[in-house]
């Protein structure tokens, strides 16, 4: 889960994300209208490179203002980031346009394009998600920060719904839901550009999908969010919605076990304790950078570590929008690696994500 | 010696201060007017420069179409340079909200904005999705009366549309000359909100940093191809100056001629006043003060007299440019669509310009004197009639010399006609000619009076007597004179052809237009249809096309309406003009001829929208709406010009007795809430000529301020004829005359100065008006005037002239009276 919509609720009722959704594949791959907020969202590990690749589909309006061709019901985000796990040096990519033939745009099923959007400045190449060969291919690039990033994924475990039928409550509040499933284990190859040096690599990603109109509760500021990739073929979903005094307003997750069944698991089923702290420049934000992530149940204890510090995107885009975004490493009971998602650390906790979602 | 010259001055001043202080005010009020016009001038071009800059801010190039508007092609072009870090399209929108301008920007409100358009991330879509959104300076709100979140109505062509005031911006902040009327909307929302066509006005760029703005432009520009074109900052301002060239040329010749005059006043005034040293300074040479010394209190008093002449003459002028730039910003406005001026600033070099004028014409004033003190002869200076003399022997040689100017101007004038700035070479020369002229005139004309008793006839007769100093005050007044006589004959000249023109061209009964310059929407044009009693209706439409390198506009009417008579006066009346433009030829406006060269037969290559076409000029008419030119085009031909595109104005032909008055009420009742303006044939008369009036506004206050200047030099010189005659007039009194007589005497000799002034002014001023009419406007603006003299306004101004010398006079003449019998034992001055 991450970052969705930053605009004002518009009047008119946005599609609310249902228990009894009629799930169609490839076809609910593509973009969906009438919710508010959608994303794809890619995190993954190949060779010495973790990556980052995510698209966002922000709706403004329900209704196209007639008479223009530059009126447009949604805006395209994209983020993009990669570390050197050798260095520890992260890099951070963004690009935000509005729907328009020249600047952004969604496919619709059958069509390969999914979402696509201009590079950023300096960029000639548009940053696009694509469904090729029966998978996903992303591409994006940026000339000026010099890295770039072109891979395509199969499907190595089925695909899994993060809730019953893909319901995933996010509150108390019947509304605050969103329609949710993941890739947990996705066989990626393809080629990642660093400082002018191309790389052939291979790896694993996870793949988030998400869309929705409600998805942050009341007092809610931000989340912590594992995606956790384990040697034992199994994967392990976790999130955690925190108030602003930090206390936990709501959490869930899933676990998946080696042939994809998932397991749906409440509060009580785990507990997280975080410690470390490595303090943003750009955004003086105070970011945990260990975890200690316990399923008795499962017997599962896990230390999770981050595999680097500095892995902040701060978007200048966007004022006030930072979160970690960061790949670590799993020791314990099982040993493995993956994803961690902070948001809504520092002082601007909770401003830009509460207004939107 | 600086001691003595701190007494001396102060012994001089405390005798005589009205002298001094007109001196002084003299220099102020020629150092004013400069600073006035040159003041005027930079701030009209900085204004339309802001406006140009406002929110697209300093992009270092934008792409604008040569016609029409961009499409979204030339975003992508922009869009793919290596260099371009930003691309925003622009779209603009001229709208009215009750009486308050709208000058809308409209851009892609979800990229970074510049300066102070930053919203915070709450408020990231509202631009894009509240209907209406538009941000707003605080004083154009407050002029509203509308807060954040309110809405209020505008009005663009013949459309109503209710905006929502989303933010309030301090555009100020980043541009200080941004206009208040600056607003800023989200591209889809304007394009939307007002309907506009598709397509962009501008791509304003943004480079990356270090980037190589010319080769950007280049490489943009070569793939644009001729449908756009790449400029800078600084280009985009040039073409605007272009387009102000005219106006602003007028104004500069204005001020320089009232500098001329201020010069000449400085000039009077200090002589003058150095005259009357001459005595204490043929003294002090006497007594063994060297050349050195006595220049140096020359040049003290001199340089003392220009700075408080210049601190006073700065501010006063920038007061003055300060209270008049209502009136430029309104010419601006009506005739250029520019912003209006809303702030002055006063830029240093204008400053410098002022106290350079004021100093250095005082320098300039004081040199004849100054070339005198140098002479070797102490006694020289003792005698006062030697200037006198010198001048005397002059006056012959100096008329030679107006006559060879004057022969030499005519035979330039005839010669230089193609050569632009002739006309201005002229005028200067013309105004050179009167001044040297003036001296020998004076002189002989005075002499041909003889007095029979001590009233009028004498002071005529006296004139010759002071002579250097009685030439300048008629000099100087006779320059301001021309100036006013031949500017006010040419406003009228110009005002007369105008009415004439407009009897001959507005004919219908009933026009109907927007007050934006916009477009009638197709509700507006069926109601104006169905308007009852109409025998023909006329369509205008308005376009624009290429013609080489030029951009002109295009209009397109329904040029044979049965029952019509033509309404285009052509310049050569020839049979079947009309018949051709029917056929698909075009007429063309006389200042577009002049200035393109163009004339009857000639075929001409225009390219449109539409393609490439070639068409044949039926005729050259008459025209004063625009001094950039028109070409007209019969309906049909406009289409296939330049497409179908909405008409902008409509005028209806009424049937013979129909009541036009009611027949306007009726429409504006059945127009309702359209934001359509309704005039009658009488109405729309008195609008053009009130637009012309406002426009030359301007002109009356140089009048003024030369006629003031030119006033005050009689008060002066007739002031230090008070003083300087007294031994003659203490003789006088001794001899038997009244006071009334000696007063009578000054007055009269005000009058005279006065009326040969006035005498030489006229004259000046005719050769003045013919230069104007025929040469400066054809050469500028390129319209005939017909000369038409204003009698009424020009006796006026006459009588004016002399009840003002009289006025001058009285202080003086006053002082003159006053002189008691016992001046004549006294020696010094």
């Amino acid at each position: 889960m991450t970052i969705s919509s930053l605009v004002t609720v518009m009047a008119l009722a946005w599609t609310n994300a249902k228990a009894d959704y009629a799930w169609r594949f490839p076809e609910d791959h593509w973009g969906h209208h009438g919710y508010k907020t959608e994303w794809w969202y890619f995190t993954g590990h190949a060779g010495r490179f973790a990556y980052q690749f995510t698209m966002f589909k922000v709706g403004l309006s329900q209704t196209q203002l007639p008479g223009s061709r530059w009126s447009t019901e949604t805006l395209v985000m994209g983020h993009v980031a990669l570390t050197d796990l050798a260095s520890g040096e992260h890099r951070f990519a963004e690009v935000l346009q509005r729907v328009q033939p020249e600047l952004a745009g969604y496919g619709v099923y059958p069509e390969p394009l999914i979402i696509w959007c201009r590079g950023p400045a300096g960029t000639s190449e548009p940053w696009e998600l694509v469904w090729e060969d029966g998978g996903f291919t992303f591409r994006a690039r940026d000339s000026r920060q010099k890295f770039a990033m072109n891979l395509s994924t199969r499907e190595a475990k089925p695909l899994v719904f993060e809730g019953p039928n893909g319901l995933s409550k996010k509150g108390r509040d019947q509304a605050a839901a969103s329609l949710y499933y993941s890739q947990t284990r996705l066989a990626t190859h393809g080629s990642i550009e660093l400082d002018g040096t191309r790389y052939d690599v291979t790896g694993e990603s996870w793949m988030d999908k998400e869309f929705g109109s409600n998805l942050l509760g009341g007092d809610q500021v931000g989340w912590d969010w594992f995606s956790l990739q384990l040697e034992d073929g199994r994967e392990l979903m976790l999130y955690v919605l925190r108030r602003a005094d930090g206390g936990v307003d709501w959490a869930s997750g899933t676990l998946v076990d080696r042939h994809g069944a998932p397991t749906y698991l409440g509060r009580e089923d785990f507990s997280i304790t975080s410690s470390g702290a490595w303090v943003s420049q750009a955004s003086g934000a105070r970011y945990p950078t260990h975890w200690k992530v316990s399923l008795p149940a499962h017997g599962l204890i896990l230390e999770v570590d981050a595999e680097a510090r500095a892995q902040e995107n701060v978007s200048r885009a966007i004022p006030a929008l930072y979160y970690w975004e960061g790949a670590v490493k799993v020791v314990g009971s099982v040993s493995g690696r993956g994803f961690v998602e902070l948001t809504g650390y520092g002082p601007h906790a909770g401003q830009v994500l509460r207004v939107g979602l | 010696m600086v001691r003595y010259f701190a007494k001396a001055l102060a012994a001089m001043v405390a005798k005589s201060p009205v002298l001094y202080v007109l001196t002084v005010l003299g220099v102020a009020l020629g150092v004013a007017s400069v600073v006035t016009i040159q003041l005027i001038n930079d701030n009209a071009i900085a204004a339309f420069a802001a406006s140009v800059r406002a929110v697209t801010g300093d992009d270092e190039l934008t792409i604008v179409p040569t016609l029409g508007a961009l499409d979204d092609s030339a975003m992508r072009v922009a869009l793919a340079d290596a260099a371009t870090q930003t691309a925003r399209p622009i779209v603009r929108v001229d709208a009215l909200a009750g009486e308050e301008r709208l000058s809308i920007v409209a851009t892609d409100l979800t990229q970074p904005t510049r300066g102070p358009l930053e919203l915070g991330a709450e408020r990231a879509g509202d631009p894009l999705v509240t209907p209406g959104w538009i941000a707003l300076s605080h004083e154009l709100a407050a002029r509203l009366g509308v807060t954040p979140g309110g809405t209020f109505t505008a009005v663009n062509g013949s459309r109503r549309v209710v905006l929502t005031a989303g933010a309030l911006v301090d555009f100020k902040a980043t541009l200080p000359l941004a206009p208040s009327s600056i607003a800023v909307m989200d591209i889809a929302q304007a394009q939307a909100v007002f309907g506009l066509s598709p397509g962009l006005d501008e791509v304003a760029i943004d480079l990356l940093d270090g980037a190589d703005v010319l080769a950007a432009a280049a490489r943009i520009g070569e793939v644009l191809g001729e449908r756009a074109r790449v400029l800078t900052p600084d280009e985009r301002a040039e073409e605007a100056a272009g387009l102000l060239a005219a106006f602003r040329l007028n104004l500069t010749a204005l001020s320089l001629i009232s500098l001329a005059v201020g010069v000449f006043l400085i000039h009077g005034a200090l002589q003058a006043t150095l005259l009357r040293r001459r005595t204490e300074l043929g003294v002090l040479r006497a007594l063994g003060a060297t050349r050195r010394q006595v220049v140096g209190l020359v040049i003290g008093e001199v340089m003392l007299i220009g700075c408080l002449g210049t601190a006073l003459g700065l501010p006063l002028g920038v007061v003055a440019a300060r209270a008049n730039i209502d009136v430029v910003s309104g010419t601006l406005t009506n005739l250029y669509l520019l912003q209006t001026v809303e702030e002055l600033r006063v830029p240093v070099w204008v400053i410098a310009v002022g106290a350079a004028v004021g100093l250095g014409s005082a320098l300039l004033g004081a040199t004849l004197s100054l070339i005198e003190l140098r002479r070797e002869d102490a006694r020289a200076l003792l005698v006062v009639s030697t200037l006198q003399e010198s001048l005397l022997v002059l006056a012959p040689r100096l008329l030679v010399g107006a006559a060879l100017l004057g022969s030499a101007t005519a035979i330039f004038g005839v010669a230089a006609r193609s050569w632009a700035p002739a006309g201005f070479v002229i005028a200067v020369t013309i105004l050179a000619t009167v001044v040297l002229a003036t001296p020998w005139l004076v002189l002989r004309v005075s002499r041909l009076v003889r007095p029979r008793g001590f009233g009028f006839g004498y002071s005529m007769r006296s004139l010759g007597q002071k002579l250097a100093a009685n030439a300048f005050a008629v000099a100087s007044l006779a320059i301001a004179v021309s100036m006013m006589f031949g500017i006010t004959a040419m406003v009228g000249s110009f005002r007369a052809t105008l009415e004439s023109w407009i009897g001959s061209t507005v004919r219908a009964d009933i026009y109907v237009s927007t007050e934006t310059r916009g477009r009638l929407d197709d509700d507006v044009l069926r109601t104006i249809a169905a308007t009852p009693g109409t025998r023909a209706s006329d369509v205008l439409r308005k376009g624009e096309a290429r013609m080489g390198e030029r951009t002109v506009r295009l209009s397109g009417v329904n040029v044979s309406l049965p029952g019509v008579p033509s309404r285009w006066p052509l310049l050569h009346a020839e049979g079947g003009v009309l018949e051709a433009v029917a056929g698909g030829g075009l007429l063309v406006s006389e200042p577009l001829a002049r200035k393109a060269n163009l004339a009857r037969g000639e075929r001409i290559q225009l390219r449109t929208l539409t393609g490439e076409h070639e068409l044949t000029i039926a005729g050259v008419f008459y025209d004063y709406t625009t001094e950039q030119g028109t070409m007209v085009v019969d309906t049909a031909t406009f289409v296939r010009l330049v497409g179908p595109v909405a008409p902008s104005s409509v005028a209806l032909y009424l049937n013979h007795g129909v009541d036009i008055d009611a027949t306007v009420r009726d429409l504006q009742r059945r127009l309702g809430d359209s934001p359509v303006v309704v005039r009658s044939n009488q109405r729309l008369r008195a609008t053009i000529l009130d637009i012309f009036d406002q426009t030359f506004a301007i002109t009356v206050i140089l009048q003024a301020m030369s006629f003031l200047i030119a006033v005050a030099g009689i008060a002066l010189t007739l002031l230090i004829a008070a003083r300087e005659r007294a031994a003659e007039l203490a003789l006088y009194r001794a001899l038997g005359a009244t006071r009334c007589q000696v007063f009578r005497i000054f007055v009269g000799q005000g009058l005279s100065l006065g009326a040969f002034g006035l005498v030489l002014g006229a004259i000046g001023g005719a050769a003045l008006v013919m230069v104007l009419i025929l040469l400066i406007n054809r050469a500028y603006f390129g319209w005939t005037i017909r000369l038409a003299l204003p009698g009424w306004a020009l006796a006026e101004q006459a009588a004016t002239i002399l009840a003002a010398a009289v006025l001058a006079a009285l202080y003086p003449a006053m002082r003159a009276s006053r002189t008691p019998s016992q001046e004549l034992v006294r020696d010094d001055l």
